[in-house]
């Protein structure tokens, strides 16, 4: 409760709301390849078909932080780049 | 005899476990990554003898994502479970675990295994936090769906241990299993997409939410909209670091005092009590020299106590994403961060954990310039000089002027990063793909004993050599003496006149005299190569041959520092030769521990010796020159 309050004091309302996105594809952008970024992403739980959210973004715009069932996990421009959805 | 690997994905829980199992100290933090080699163990014997004497070996390997290895810290995985001549012992079975919060993405790992034609134990892990999420596991079905042997583990108590022992006991045949025939399974995107909606489906109805008032999210969704703020991360980050590093300073000072004055009764009272050159050697010579080692201990401890508890919390991986941006500025990545960290404490196991890194230029970029961060083996010798600098000043000044100097180590390390990456021609591009775990409070007594462990190894690394060396020391200092006549003695510094090391030291005091200093400080810079922190013990055994005090404690130390003179009477530690000492240590590479492992972890000595010729050249030349400068300016 006290943590609550401290958080609700000083925090600035730029990591949310959080935007919901279902993956439909995931790929390079521009018919770029790398097999095993994409594999990785796949490894790490991600797929077409499968709802994110995306909690917001860090390191000056960089990094992207996506949450999906309980795990929640930070991606760089790159990797975000390739889960397209809406 | 059988044994079994501890397969899973990164933090699920495996060394916890295999710690329960071994009776082993290994570190268990909250960072998806910390176990990049692997540990192999025997049952506790406790546990053996409840189980008429079952003889079990474990091993302990990296977490993986997939049995497909995307870094080298997953090849040791996938090469302890697939390639006979790349680990120690034949592999038995499997005991893959399993996060149980994490069931739809770690049940891939479980898939892969059972394909893989190894005999099979779950272990799910994590039990507490299902609870605390209100959540329920329906371990009956749970099983039924893997037709496999599954045991619930709590990591914090240990139950579900003895269940585990039986289980893996209770295998047929499992001495004979022939491991030749297993291979890890290669599947297409399509193969794995329906892997991973079984993994779903069968999360679903295994784990069934019953209090949706409940959430283990809340404090972390909380905690990160502070940490994780575009603005406060960074400042939070900022005065995170500050206080870690200053507190090694104004926090260790009052335990670094009481051992000070221990060890400096200690010496005065084995000079006064065991008389001639055996009183000399052991008062003023071996016991001075140890203190030299033991005082540094508070620091060690504070530093390694910190980083511990930032790795147990789960804020490593945030600040790992927070500064993914600054770090791709110079080469390398969110993912470099933790090994640099680590660094701070000991380069070795920080070069190891850069293992991790996917990207090979990363990789490298990374291991050569985690060197360069500020070990605690240059503690002491920092603290020496900010002593002899700032002995006026108020403890939390000198404090922040140390943490300018870590500080110091990270611009070396990007300037060094940045050079480096130009000349290594690799064109794949930096992985973050970090998880960020939930945070968990620390278990302060696992983070003590890891400090403890910390400045176990620190003391007894450094122990033999000053051990050796001042032994080494005492002798060229004191010998040859001349014979006079009965009821005369020779003064220390008519000893040092013609000693051994004096005869040494003018030889290549040339060499040091660019430097501003004299032979005895080149001859501590020369031992520092067996370990930095040396260097201080050195200086006290050197300088204690013109010192007529008998106590070489560091404020013994300091004082023959600032009398110290050369033949003309200039002063040999001014502010302009301490900076470039600063500097020396700061780019040096002189441990030869690590040019070792660098040599293992690139693959070749060229490299290795490349770092230690140039890193020395460099640091070198920019003390001359910085000496020189600051000296022309009057300082």
């Amino acid at each position: 409760m006290r943590l609550d309050f401290i958080v609700n004091l000083i925090k600035i309302p730029d990591i949310g709301p959080m935007q919901k996105l279902t993956i439909q594809k995931i790929e390079l952008p521009n018919q770029k390849q790398d097999d095993e970024l994409i594999q990785r992403l796949y490894d790490l739980g991600l797929h077409p078909g499968l709802e994110i959210e995306v909690v917001g973004s860090i390191s000056f715009g960089s990094v992207t932080i996506v949450q999906f069932g309980s795990t929640r996990i930070a991606l760089n421009k790159e990797e975000f780049s390739c889960l397209h959805g809406r | 005899m059988s044994t079994w690997a501890l397969v899973g994905s990164p933090n699920s829980g495996k060394t916890t476990l295999y710690n329960w199992l071994t009776g082993s100290k290994s570190k268990t933090v909250n960072y998806p990554g910390s176990t990049v080699e692997y540990n192999y163990g025997p049952l506790r014997s406790a546990l053996s003898d409840q189980f008429n004497g079952a003889d079990l070996h474990f091993v302990d390997t990296p977490g993986i994502y997939s049995l497909q290895p995307k870094s080298e810290d997953e090849l040791v995985t996938h090469n302890v479970l697939f390639n006979t001549n790349k680990r120690i012992e034949k592999i038995n079975g499997v005991i893959v675990v399993l996060d149980a919060t994490q069931l739809s993405r770690h049940l891939l790992i479980a898939r892969q295994v059972i394909e893989s034609g190894y005999p099979v134990v779950f272990v799910l892990t994590m039990k507490d936090l299902v609870e605390r999420d209100g959540s329920e596991l329906q371990l009956e079905l749970f099983k039924r769906e893997l037709n496999s042997h599954v045991v619930l583990f709590d990591g914090i108590l240990g139950a579900g241990l003895k269940e585990l022992i039986q289980e893996t006991i209770e295998f047929k045949n499992i001495e004979n299993f022939n491991a030749t025939n297993v291979k890890a399974p290669q599947w297409n995107i399509d193969q794995q997409t329906d892997v991973i909606r079984w993994a779903e489906s069968l999360n679903k109805s295994t784990l069934i939410k019953k209090n949706k008032e409940k959430s283990i999210f809340t404090l972390t969704n909380n905690i990160d909209s502070v940490l994780l703020h575009p603005v406060l991360g960074f400042v939070c980050f900022f005065v995170i670091m500050t206080l870690l590093f200053s507190s090694i300073y104004w926090l260790a000072q009052p335990f670094m005092d009481i051992i000070d004055s221990q060890f400096s009764a200690l010496a005065r009272l084995t000079t006064d009590h065991i008389s001639g050159l055996p009183g000399e050697f052991l008062g003023a010579g071996l016991i001075s020299a140890i203190g030299g080692v033991v005082i540094f201990i508070p620091q060690i401890f504070i530093l390694s106590f910190g980083i511990a508890i930032l790795e147990a919390t789960g804020y490593l991986a945030r600040v790992a994403a927070l500064i993914d941006k600054p770090l791709s500025m110079v080469g390398l990545g969110g993912r470099s961060f933790v090994p640099l960290l680590s660094g701070f404490a000991c380069a070795i196991p920080g070069i190891m954990a850069a293992r991790n890194i996917s990207s090979r230029k990363e990789r490298l970029i990374a291991q050569s310039v985690i060197p360069f961060m500020t070990c605690s083996a240059r503690l002491p010798v920092y603290a020496l000089m900010i002593s002899f600098l700032y002995s006026d000043v108020h403890p939390i000044l000198a404090g922040f002027v140390l943490t300018l100097l870590y500080l110091g180590g990270i611009v070396v390390g990007a300037i060094a990063a940045h050079v480096i990456s130009i000349f290594i021609e690799d064109k794949s591009s930096s992985r973050l793909m970090m998880e960020l775990p939930l945070y968990r409070r620390p278990r302060m007594l696992a983070i003590l004993l890891q400090a403890l462990n910390k400045s176990k190894a620190f003391l007894f690394k450094a122990g033999p050599i000053i051990l050796v060396l001042s032994i080494v020391l005492w002798f060229g200092t004191n010998f040859p003496r001349e014979e006079v006549e009965a009821g005369q003695t020779l003064s220390a510094a008519q000893i040092a006149q013609d000693s051994y090391a004096a005869q040494v030291g003018q030889a290549i005091e040339p060499v040091f005299k660019p430097m501003g200093v004299d032979w005895r400080v080149g001859f501590g810079l020369i031992s520092a190569f067996a370990a930095r922190e040396v260097f201080v013990s050195a200086m006290a055994l050197a300088f204690n041959i013109d010192t007529d005090d008998e106590v070489t404690r560091n404020e013994g130390l300091l004082k023959t520092m600032k009398r110290a003179s050369f033949e003309d009477g200039t002063p040999i530690f001014t502010t302009a030769t301490t900076i470039g000492l600063f500097l020396f240590f700061m780019i040096a590479l002189q441990c030869t521990s690590t040019v070792g492992i660098l040599k293992r972890e690139m693959g070749s000595w060229k490299p290795a010796l490349l770092h230690l010729f140039l890193s020395n050249l460099v640091a070198y030349s920019v003390a001359v020159v910085a000496v020189s400068v600051l000296k022309f300016l009057g300082y």
